[in-house]
């Protein structure tokens, strides 16, 4: 599943908006999406799309401010090699 | 920020070290082998033909697989003769490394070992100061070198701050620490001082002057800002054969250590052996291996906990409680038929423990497992003793102990209805579930095993500062001690605050932190180290682990679930409850991935005597 598209659906599903107000440009404060739905939405794409974010992205998800930044750094992770456990 | 001036008087004098390590190198060849490790070693239970040569390579190489040294840059604080770090070049692909000693001896044949990777400077850690950061830092039972015998216990705990401050200043982002240590167990600070008895006075005056070892709550205010906890191992006996090793490879060569420093001093080192051995045996001190990983931003806190902060009679006070029984009852009341659509069959309503199983793994089976490993860490043996749960939910843990581990004797305490309810329903065979705030319990006879799993986030409230929690986790900690007959051992599970700041809510205030107290009102999560000064006078730690994953794979387990049967537990619910249950599960999830908070375990063993 394309990211992307996975994360647009979870915004509209979990802030309850209609899906022509989430572009990319679109902020999420304006979205009222605060650290509580960002978990929801985060975990929701994770399930939807049978993917695992590493531990870097959840953190650096704090400094993001739109959804077409959110995306990217999805898209970001994504791609990342998994993470050694280091044993 | 304490002085490196200070810092460095505070610590053992290089004269006081160069006394006990300058002695002789003979002589310390004599008994502690060709590759001069003069610390515990890892021994393996069974193999009783372990050599001293392996149990020190094992150790060794423990920390190197652990810390994953190779192609990193290692700093070993305290390296004396330098072994660790020559092994860790030239069998584990350490690319460099650095090693302090304040011995100049140790410094020259740490050198002679020709490593062109390694250097071994002559220098106190106070004063080190990197080109580079180090992608490890090991430090093997230095840390007695760095308070002297006569700071107190506050004291202490600056020093240790400091030195873990300064450990993380030398690590590169996610680096990790290694450390070895001797601690104060059985026998508390002041009960250790010198005029004590002829043991202390052995090792204060005539071997390891101007030292003295830690507590283990004082480590843990040391590091608990800078780095969380990945393992941490409880090895005492391994210090008994250590010493017992030492004694025989005197004892083969005793003439020529004779020769080598005289009878007086063969004399002192021989009662030593058999003193250090003697304090193990009786968990006078104790052995502990900790791997600890640096935390992305320092952790914050209202108040810096010191050891003089806790009144010595704290447990035995009647401060502000735990979280009410109607605050309680408005979480676990909701409705027993929701909580039963996505706890599934166990209706275990705390961390399973996965041991590795794949994403979307039973869950019943994960449940079963964690309370397995309880209870083998706990019980005597099947069908013995009397058990108490302390938060006994809907009996989940009661119902496996009587099934799978034949206890036919327990008590649950709740101080949910709905819980109770279900429990009538659902009766476990030898089980007395009782309607009381473990404040009120009396036990009647005494018990052999405690379990609490799940249920000490609710012991101190929201608004409460750290020396406050820790007064009400001491309370606790001494009934559990009182209930408990000679040799028992309670089983503890708790969420924990790991890299969240330290506020008097959950997470801070903010849309969370405030979530959170909304759903669990009057509740509020410990610190590691608020659990560890809690339990410190009254129970000795066997088990501590640190499983933030455990707890997060089970919050994604209980989501799936909720989400597959949203419109039943709507129906049994309603819609609100459920949103806010999906909410709080995807965000308690996330908090535990990004070790915000985390899922300690502790298996702790009642003191004989309350350590003071």
């Amino acid at each position: 599943m394309n990211l992307d598209v996975a994360l647009r659906e979870s915004i509209v599903k979990v802030c309850g908006v209609p899906p022509d107000q989430v572009g990319p440009a679109a902020t999420l404060e304006d979205l009222g999406i605060d650290s509580l739905a960002a978990a929801e939405i985060i975990t929701d794409v994770e399930i939807r799309a049978g993917i695992e974010l590493p531990m870097d992205v959840l953190r650096g998800l704090s400094q993001m401010r739109t959804v077409g930044e959110v995306a990217a750094h999805l898209q970001s992770g994504a791609r990342q090699p998994p993470v050694p456990s280091g044993s | 920020m304490t002085s490196s001036g200070r810092l460095a008087a505070m610590g053992t004098s290089s004269p006081a070290i160069m006394r006990h390590y300058d002695l002789s190198d003979d002589f310390f060849r004599l008994w502690l082998g060709p590759d001069m490790v003069y610390s515990c070693g890892w021994w393996e239970t069974g193999h009783n033909r372990d050599s001293l040569v392996q149990a020190q390579q094992r150790k060794i190489d423990f920390f190197a697989g652990r810390l994953g040294v190779r192609g990193g840059r290692v700093l070993d604080v305290g390296c004396g003769w330098g072994a660790l770090l020559d092994r860790f070049v030239r069998v584990h692909g350490a690319v460099s490394g650095v090693g302090l000693t304040l011995s100049p001896s140790q410094a020259d044949h740490a050198a002679r070992r020709n490593v062109a990777e390694v250097s071994y400077l002559l220098r106190n850690w106070v004063d080190h100061e990197p080109d580079e950061p180090y992608d490890a830092v090991t430090c093997i039972e230095a840390t007695e070198h760095f308070a002297s015998e006569k700071l107190s216990p506050d004291e202490k705990v600056e020093v240790y701050r400091a030195f873990f401050e300064r450990a993380a200043s030398w690590l590169r982002p996610g680096g990790r620490m290694g450390l070895q240590l001797i601690c104060l167990d059985n026998v508390g600070h002041a009960g250790s001082r010198p005029g004590r008895g002829p043991v202390s006075d052995l090792i204060l005056d005539d071997i390891f002057p101007e030292s003295m070892p830690a507590s283990l709550s004082e480590l843990v205010l040391g590091w608990e800002t800078h780095f969380e906890l990945d393992d941490f191992l409880d090895h005492p006996s391994h210090y008994q054969r250590t010493f017992r090793a030492w004694t025989l490879a005197y004892r083969e060569q005793e003439a020529l250590a004779r020769a080598l420093v005289g009878p007086d001093k063969c004399r002192t080192y021989a009662r030593y052996f058999a003193a250090g051995e003697a304090a193990f045996r009786l968990r006078e001190h104790s052995l502990y291996r900790v791997i600890l990983t640096k935390r992305p931003e320092p952790k914050r806190w209202a108040v810096m906990v010191r050891p003089s902060d806790i009144h010595p009679q704290a447990a035995q006070g009647t401060g502000a409680g735990g979280a009410s029984a109607s605050a309680i009852r408005s979480h676990y009341d909701v409705s027993n038929s929701f909580y039963e659509l996505w706890l599934g069959p166990t209706m275990m309503y705390s961390s399973a423990m996965w041991a590795g199983a794949a994403a979307g793994a039973d869950l019943e089976r994960a449940q079963q497992r964690k309370i397995d490993f309880f209870a083998a860490g706990v019980l005597a043996g099947p069908g013995s003793g009397r058990v108490l749960d302390v938060g006994c939910g809907w009996g989940g843990n009661l119902r496996r102990l009587a099934e799978a581990h034949r206890v036919t004797s327990a008590v649950g305490l709740t101080l949910s209805a709905a819980q109770l309810d279900y429990l009538a329903q659902h009766p476990v065979p030898g089980a007395e579930i009782r309607l009381q705030d473990w404040n009120d319990h009396d036990p009647g006879e005494p018990y052999d095993a405690i379990f609490s799993f799940g249920a000490f986030e609710h012991f101190a409230r929201d608004g409460t500062t750290g020396p406050q929690r820790i007064a009400a986790y001491r309370r606790f900690f001494c009934s559990c001690r009182d209930w408990l007959a000679p040799g028992g051992r309670l089983a503890l599970e708790t969420i924990a605050h790991d890299g969240a700041p330290d506020t008097d809510a959950p997470l801070g205030r903010g849309p969370l932190g405030d979530f959170v107290l909304n759903l669990y009102p009057e509740s509020l999560c410990p610190h590691l180290g608020e659990i560890v000064l809690g339990f410190e006078p009254f129970f000795e730690v066997e088990v501590l682990r640190s499983d933030p994953g455990d707890f997060a794979c089970t919050c994604r387990a209980w989501l799936t679930a909720l989400r597959e049967r949203e419109h039943e537990a709507a129906a049994a619910a309603g819609e609100q409850v459920v949103r806010q249950f999906r909410r709080y599960l995807a965000a308690s999830e996330i908090q535990f991935r990004t070790r915000t908070v985390t899922n300690y375990r502790l298996i702790l063993h009642r003191r004989p005597e309350v350590r003071i």
